[in-house]
């Protein structure tokens, strides 16, 4: 009887306790951070027009980063070590900003499923649920891309959020998110990374960048000679 | 505060971070060093570069094209958009490009004023 009770009030607090607040500023860590593997295992379809455009390749002219194409996902979790992004968590949904490319996801926690017409897009559309004290994102509606990080219609990426805590957490806390991408038109199987991410709230601020605004100041000033790929 | 999450950051550097563009062309493994004259200043995404006048060993007048990471990382660095100036008198250090000599990736620069800026060697 005792026992029941004990349960009965063990689940009650497990359902009522709060989800962490994952809201701050994150900086990449590249420390535990892992990478996707170099070699990545393309489809046949896609290795070939990857060997394609690796033959023909121009690194002036086709560079994605250099000619300001903007990131999406999974690019903008796997992310580089110099840009921090921003989570903002409200109880129907989070709300992450990238400082590279200005990226805005939003991520829905109101339990609706991605429409199956959801409009194609580079972040894609995201949803999520709390399991415990982890954050379940599912991820879909890509739009594809054959150059940078590929992707087709078919990805769909699973996150898995976790707020890391204690005394070995630089600056007390961290994020570690489990990303798995899954995209059978791309690649032979799914890929799982785990990202880890510095809490930075306090320490710097988000800065503003847009990529190509710059470019075209300086094709406007006269000055299109100046810019290094021309 | 700042200097110590810069300490941290420069670790990060190090550690080998992805660049959001490659930075293939340039030669890692060489280090070069250029005194000149300021005569352009671009503090853009997705680099900023600045364009450097300075005589060769033979004596001769050259241009030299000097690369770095983001505005965006650099302000978080420190740097303004007047941190260099057209006429500056600057000292930098850089990994060549392996096909145009005469361009480089920053990693040491000395302002006009004295102060010195490093960061390690990784991409970005």
């Amino acid at each position: 009887m005792r026992l029941s009770i004990l349960a009965t009030m063990l689940v009650c607090a497990s359902v009522r306790a709060a989800p962490p607040d994952l809201s701050g500023v994150w900086m990449p860590e590249t420390k535990r951070t892992e990478a996707l593997p170099r070699a990545l295992p393309f489809t046949a379809k896609v290795q070939a027009a990857v060997d394609l455009s690796r033959k023909t390749y121009d690194e002036h002219l086709d560079d994605a980063g250099r000619n300001c194409l903007p990131y999406g996902m999974p690019q903008s979790m796997l992310g580089t070590a110099a840009y921090p992004h921003e989570i903002i968590q409200q109880p129907d949904r989070v709300t992450m900003l990238f400082e590279l490319h200005m990226g805005v996801r939003r991520i829905y926690l109101d339990g609706r499923k991605i429409p199956a017409d959801a409009m194609r897009t580079r972040m894609g559309y995201s949803v999520g649920h709390w399991e415990g004290s982890t954050l379940v994102v599912e991820t879909a509606a890509l739009m594809p891309q054959t150059s940078g990080a590929r992707r087709s219609e078919r990805m769909r990426i699973v996150e898995r959020f976790d707020l890391l805590t204690g005394p070995n957490e630089p600056k007390g806390k961290s994020l570690r998110v489990q990303i798995t991408i899954d995209d059978p038109e791309t690649y032979t199987r799914p890929l799982t990374v785990n990202k880890y991410y510095t809490y930075g709230t306090g320490e710097f601020e988000m800065g503003e960048y847009f990529c190509t605004e710059d470019l075209w100041q300086q094709i406007y000033s006269g000055n299109e000679s100046r810019i290094p790929w021309r | 505060m700042f200097k110590r999450f810069l300490a941290v950051f420069a670790l990060l550097f190090a550690a080998g971070a992805i660049a959001h563009h490659s930075v293939s062309n340039f030669d890692f493994d060489k280090s070069v060093t250029v005194n000149g004259s300021v005569t352009y200043f671009s503090f853009t995404n997705p680099h900023s570069f600045i364009d450097i006048k300075a005589k060769d060993e033979k004596g001769v007048e050259t241009m030299w094209k000097v690369f770095a990471t983001s505005k965006v990382v650099l302000q978080r660095y420190g740097w303004t958009p007047s941190s260099v100036k057209a006429g500056d008198v600057i000292t930098v250090t850089g990994h060549p490009d392996k096909t145009k000599p005469q361009e480089m990736y920053l990693t040491k620069i000395k302002f006009a004023n004295g102060t010195e800026w490093l960061r390690s060697s990784i991409n970005n």
